[in-house]
């Protein structure tokens, strides 16, 4: 019998509809691969278990009455400790919030229960999802190497099969970059698309909630479950939810796909990304599509535009803990914190005037070309072993750091539009490229499309 | 642009924030670094671009 961890949502979704497999079943698995991973990867802050067990229970009760919330009935999924569980610690991987049990759910992990899903465990995520400190987690698919963060836990979790799908939160590219890194494919959605409420925050103009999973049609899925207005969170929209499936096998021919070269494919592009994305955009071709050339002024500023941002931001949050909490923080995160805190108002005023020009040059780059899309390296270089990586966010001097990392992916950021990441094959070392596919905002459809027709043509 | 370990303690001061010593060098060397970032920005001419954060989805 196939390992049911090998499936994917959709396929172990069919299995629990044809009564072939239950959703206990499917956790059981879950757990026992989780029991091998773990000691490896370091993927889980908290496994719920007995929680998880009764939910798989009660989620195959109803499917035996003939009750079926939908495709994530029944599949067992992580959710990245940045989130508020009411059955489990958020403790958003710091002392600081040590033993913190909400009383309600984040609205995210409220709608993953809804739809039947059985949260497996809290994930691990850098402290406060700030990237500073180094975590336990390792990447799947060579536990020597960094695995990307903040949702490092997520990404982790759904390459090492631990989780068929899971939880993560972008405020810079915290859901892209670990996605890319480990080879599975994840979504940062437009600005507002989910609910952030009951997610420990940063910066309420550049946080996100996304989700990771195996293949672009099960991360559709997901974000078909977590996407809808609330009413409780000032940045959620009122506007209908697509159905992120029903067109995303219908190829991409005539598609128009951007590509910018000076900020996403310059010098500081390693060649094996390089070279993983020109073949992809020739697929991209292949099917259909035609590659569009686009220059978009000044896009080098984005990182600096973000980097300000997050860090008074963030530590705007974070005052009062720091105030009263200052030890308890990792040293790492709490000097970026102190750092915040003394960005001078010129700058951050700055920085919203700078990202308001850049903002509508992507926006006029889209209209302009006519694109349906945009294709860029999720990240310009590859991941290291964790003892080469300094990964300080502010020290742009390394040859390798944290920067470099996350600096394709702050664009989708400050814009608000959706971006995708999905695998374009492997470098000579054997660990992944990662492809970013850019949208218009509220467009998910069509990204998630161009992912399915490429993931479909280059399966192997 | 460097700061001095001094400046960091000013400003910390006028901010409301205790900075322990331990960790008034790196919080220097960050702030100088992000400084020194800043500058590219502020030799922009956006004066009559306001300094907004609003997202509108509808591109057209």
């Amino acid at each position: 019998m196939t390992d049911l961890t090998d499936l994917s949502m959709r396929e172990a979704g069919i299995l629990l509809l044809r009564r072939e497999a239950s959703a206990c079943d499917l956790l059981e698995a879950t757990l026992a691969q989780l029991e091998e991973s773990e000691p490896s990867v370091h993927a889980y802050a908290t496994v719920t278990e007995d929680v998880a067990r009764a939910a798989a229970r009660a989620a195959q009760k109803e499917l035996d009455r003939g009750r079926w919330r939908g495709p994530m009935h029944g599949i067992p999924v992580g959710v990245k400790d940045l989130f508020y569980t009411k059955d489990a610690p958020t403790e958003a991987g710091s002392k600081v919030l040590a033993g913190f049990v909400p009383d309600d759910d984040a609205d995210a992990v409220r709608r993953l229960r809804t739809a039947g899903a059985v949260m497996v465990g809290k994930t691990v995520t850098h402290e406060f999802a700030y990237g500073q400190n180094v975590p336990p987690t390792r990447n799947a698919l060579d536990n020597s190497c960094y695995p990307g963060g903040s949702s490092a836990g997520s990404a982790v979790a759904v390459a090492a099969r631990s989780a068929y799908g899971a939880l993560g939160t972008d405020s810079g590219g915290s859901v892209r970059v670990p996605a890319s890194l480990n080879g599975v494919v994840g979504i940062k959605p437009t600005f507002g698309r989910i609910s952030r409420r009951g997610v420990v925050a940063m910066s309420p103009s550049l946080d996100h909630v996304g989700p990771i999973a195996r293949t672009v049609e099960d991360c559709a899925l997901m974000l078909g479950e977590l996407a809808g207005f609330d009413p409780l969170d000032s940045s959620s929209l009122d506007t209908p939810v697509d159905d992120y499936t029903r067109d995303i096998g219908a190829g991409i021919a005539g598609m128009r796909i951007g590509v910018e070269r000076e900020f996403y494919f310059g010098d500081h592009v390693v060649p094996e990304v390089r070279d993983a994305l020109v073949s992809a955009m020739s697929v991209l071709q292949d099917l259909g599509a035609t590659i569009v050339e686009v220059s978009i002024p000044r896009l080098g500023l984005m990182p600096t535009v973000g980097l300000i941002t997050l860090l008074a931001d963030t530590s705007d949050y974070h005052r009062a803990l720091l105030r009263d909490r200052a030890a308890a923080y990792e040293p790492k995160t709490r000097v970026m914190l102190e750092v915040g805190s003394l960005v001078f108002a010129r700058s951050y005023l700055a920085a919203q005037r700078a990202r308001t020009v850049l903002r509508h040059a992507m926006k006029d780059a889209f209209l302009s070309d006519r694109l349906d899309a945009m294709v860029a390296p999720t990240q310009p270089v590859m991941t290291k072993p964790v003892e080469q990586l300094p990964v300080d966010l502010v020290d742009a001097s390394s040859e390798i750091g944290l920067p470099d990392f996350v600096r394709h992916t702050w664009p989708a950021n400050l814009t608000g539009q959706p971006a995708l990441t999905l695998p374009c094959g492997l470098a000579p070392s054997g660990l992944p490229v990662g492809m970013e596919l850019l949208g218009r905002p509220l467009d998910e459809a069509t990204l998630f499309r161009i992912g399915h027709a490429y993931e479909q043509e280059t399966e192997s | 642009m460097t700061v001095s370990s001094e400046a960091v303690l000013l400003l910390s001061r006028l901010q409301g924030i205790e900075i322990p010593p331990e960790d008034v060098e790196d919080v220097r060397v960050a702030l100088s670094a992000h400084l020194e970032s800043v500058k590219v920005l502020e030799e922009l001419d956006l004066t009559d671009v306001e300094p907004i954060v609003h997202f509108d989805p509808r591109w057209r």
